[in-house]
C-alpha cells in the first residue's frame, strides 16, 4: 500500500524506495507515543507527507506526478477563490463531513482517483463495475462538492 | 502546475481523515456480496441433492404387482422408496444399452411419482421430453444434477456413480 501511495505521487524509484524506508521509521518512532486507531489510515498518511515533501523538492526541479496531474481535473471543478480564503482547520473539517454524507460507493471512487491518483480503469477493475460508472460518480461528486462549497462559502 | 494550484493540491491531501482513506482502500463490500450469493447457491444445490440422497436411502415398499424389487436388483437397481408410498408399480424398460432402465411408479402426500434409474456411462435424458418453463443445470466433474418444471410437473435429475437418476412428479 505505501509503494503504491509513494508510485502515484512520485516517480523515481530510488525516491519510492526511500520513501517507503522513512515511512516504516516514523512510524517506529511514532508509536508510542500515538495509539493511532486506524492503522492503515495512519501509515498511509506518513507515506504520503514524506512523498510529497519529496515531490515539493522534486517540483522545483519541473517533475511533476500522476497525483498531482490527476488533481488538476479535480481542480478545475472548485469555485474560483474568492476575496476570502477559508483557513485549514475549517477547510478539513468541512472536506470529511462533507465526504461522510456522501455514499460509501462514491467516496470510495473519490478518494481512490484523487487522494490515492487510481486511474479510471483501475477503480472500475478493482471494485468490480464498469469505467462509465466510476466516470459518472466522480463527475457527479465534484459537482456536488462545488455545490457545497459554494453553499457554505469554502474557498481555497 | 501553478503555485496556487499546488497549493490547492496539497491541502487537499492533508485534510481527509485516517478511517475516510484507510476505508478507501478496502476490498468494497459487493464483492462480498457476490461471494455470499454464490455460497448461497451452492449450498441451495447442496441441500438439495442430500435431500434426494437421503430420501433415496429409506427402506422400499414391498412390491404389488408385475415386476417386483428383486428383479430390478438382478440388474443391480435399489429403488427405495419413502415409508408412506402406496400403488407402488415396479418396471423395467428398454433403453439403448444392454441394461434397462428401472422404474417405480407410486404415489406420496397425495401425489403421483416416478423414480427411474439407468446406470449409464454419461448423463443422459430418461424421462419423455417436455415443454418446461423453468429449467437449471448445473455439473462437476462426474456429477451433474437438473430441475425442470413446468404448471403441472417437476423434475429432478442427477447423475453420480454412474447411474442417471431421475424422479418426476
Amino acid at each position: 500500500m505505501c509503494r503504491a501511495i509513494a508510485r502515484r505521487i512520485l516517480w523515481d524509484e530510488r525516491d519510492i524506495e526511500e520513501c517507503v524506508n522513512d515511512t516504516w521509521l516514523q512510524t517506529w518512532n511514532a508509536i508510542p507515543p500515538q495509539r493511532p486507531a486506524y492503522l492503515g489510515g495512519f501509515v498511509g498518511r506518513i507515506t504520503r507527507n514524506l512523498a510529497l515533501n519529496r515531490l515539493d523538492y522534486n517540483r522545483a526541479q519541473k517533475r511533476e506526478s500522476t497525483l498531482a496531474e490527476t488533481f488538476g481535473e479535480l481542480d478545475n471543478s472548485l469555485p474560483a477563490p474568492g476575496d476570502m480564503v477559508t483557513d485549514e482547520v475549517t477547510f478539513r473539517e468541512f472536506l470529511n463531513r462533507f465526504l461522510r454524507r456522501q455514499r460509501e460507493e462514491y467516496r470510495r471512487y473519490f478518494l481512490r482517483r484523487y487522494w490515492y491518483g487510481m486511474s479510471v480503469q483501475e477503480i472500475a477493475r478493482e471494485c468490480g463495475v464498469g469505467e462509465e460508472k466510476v466516470k459518472s460518480a466522480l463527475f457527479r461528486t465534484r459537482n456536488k462538492l462545488r455545490q457545497a462549497m459554494e453553499e457554505e462559502g469554502i474557498y481555497v | 502546475m501553478s503555485e496556487r494550484m499546488y497549493a490547492r493540491f496539497l491541502l487537499f491531501m492533508n485534510a481527509v481523515d485516517d478511517d475516510l482513506l484507510e476505508e478507501a482502500l478496502a476490498v468494497p463490500k459487493r464483492k462480498a456480496i457476490l461471494h455470499w450469493k454464490a455460497l448461497t447457491a451452492a449450498v441451495a444445490c447442496l441441500c438439495v441433492v442430500l435431500g434426494i440422497l437421503l430420501w433415496q436411502g429409506r427402506s422400499p415398499a414391498s412390491p404389488e404387482s408385475g415386476v417386483t424389487a428383486a428383479d430390478l436388483a438382478g440388474y443391480g437397481y435399489a429403488l427405495p422408496l419413502p415409508t408412506d408410498a402406496r400403488e407402488v408399480l415396479y418396471d423395467l424398460l428398454p433403453s439403448p444399452s444392454e441394461i434397462p432402465i428401472a422404474q417405480v411408479r407410486f404415489g406420496t402426500g397425495g401425489h403421483a411419482v416416478t423414480l427411474r434409474a439407468w446406470r449409464t456411462e454419461a448423463p443422459q435424458e430418461i424421462f419423455d421430453e417436455e415443454i418446461w418453463t423453468d429449467q437449471m443445470d448445473w455439473s462437476d466433474g462426474g456429477t451433474a444434477l437438473s430441475l425442470r418444471s413446468n404448471a403441472q410437473t417437476a423434475q429432478v435429475s442427477w447423475y453420480a456413480d454412474e447411474t442417471q437418476w431421475s424422479v418426476r412428479s
